[in-house]
């Protein structure tokens, strides 16, 4: 495990990586997903 | 006339005629619906295996040990930057021309999706660039002319943002994003007409891939996610719009 995380050295780096890209890319579908949903709920309502 | 109604009447006059239905905003909200579910059905298994496959089945590279693994999300999102803002010179040269506005607003979209994979290509590529090169950052040729793709991108949004018309701010943004196409060519084959720093294209075209075949089918895999979660994103994006549209209707649009 800690071999995994570790990954000789790069870790730090590929993880960052992978990180990072996780956060923007999930934030770009989530956020216009529950837009949406707000959206639907303001329709129905009225 | 004859010729007109040869045209409509013809194979090509069909598949234009069924195209066309899908311009209409409600009908492209009720596509797109139908487009997401099924591509997100496909996406999640094929990016499961590219991450499982690039993170931990693939071997190490003799060379770059495993800060190679860096390519699985860089390589996608370089391949993106240039993907996309193809698609958004595409979409603003067919508004600019037949003044669809449906075109206006997946091209607003693509610009928002593109520039946050020109931005995450240069951060993941800065990342790599550290342990391999000793350096976050140089004025290479790939690296300036992928950093003058993301103020293209910066700037279309700015020009959108900053003009209060909506139709003048679509107009003026349309014609920037038409002429900055010509970095796409310059940003591809910056590594054959400059000596630089980065590396040659690892996969230039599907017959001729350099790395071997456990490492690249993650690499395919992940690049084919990315493309299918553009289209997700830019879809989601665009029906949202078709939504506030209709809440602006009903003076409704401040609430979201």
């Amino acid at each position: 495990m800690a071999e995994l995380i570790s990954m000789h050295g790069y870790g730090i780096y590929v993880w960052s990586c992978y990180g990072i890209t996780t956060v923007l890319v999930g934030y770009n579908i989530l956020k216009p997903f529950f837009v949406h949903r707000k959206a639907m709920r303001i329709l129905k309502d009225n | 006339m004859k010729f007109k109604s040869k045209i409509l009447n013809s194979t090509l006059g069909t598949i234009f005629r069924a195209t066309a239905k899908y311009l209409k905003h409600d009908n492209f909200y009720v596509l797109s619906n139908k487009i997401i579910k099924i591509l997100s059905i496909i996406v999640f298994p094929l990016i499961i295996y590219g991450l499982i496959a690039g993170l931990f089945l693939a071997p190490s590279d003799e060379v770059q040990g495993d800060g190679f693994r860096i390519i699985y999300v860089h390589v996608p999102a370089a391949f993106l930057s240039l993907f996309v803002y193809t698609n958004l010179a595409i979409f603003s040269g067919i508004y600019l021309v037949w003044r669809i506005k449906l075109f206006d607003m997946l091209a607003k979209a693509s610009a928002e999706i593109g520039a946050v994979f020109t931005f995450i290509a240069l951060v993941t590529g800065s990342i790599w660039g550290k342990p391999m090169w000793g350096t976050w950052w140089i004025w290479d040729a790939r690296l300036t002319s992928e950093l003058i793709l993301l103020f293209l991108y910066w700037g279309y949004l700015a020009i959108r943002q900053s003009i209060p018309n909506e139709k003048s701010a679509a107009k003026i943004a349309s014609f920037v994003a038409v002429l900055g196409i010509i970095n796409v060519p310059i940003v591809h084959f910056s590594v054959n007409w400059w000596f630089t720093l980065h590396q040659g294209s690892t996969i230039s075209n599907f017959t001729n891939i350099k790395i071997a075949s456990s490492m690249a089918y993650p690499l395919v895999a992940m690049i084919l996610s990315f493309v299918l979660l553009y289209v997700i994103i830019i879809l989601l994006k665009v029906r949202n719009i078709v939504l506030k549209n209709k809440l602006q209707k009903l003076d409704l649009a401040g609430a979201i």
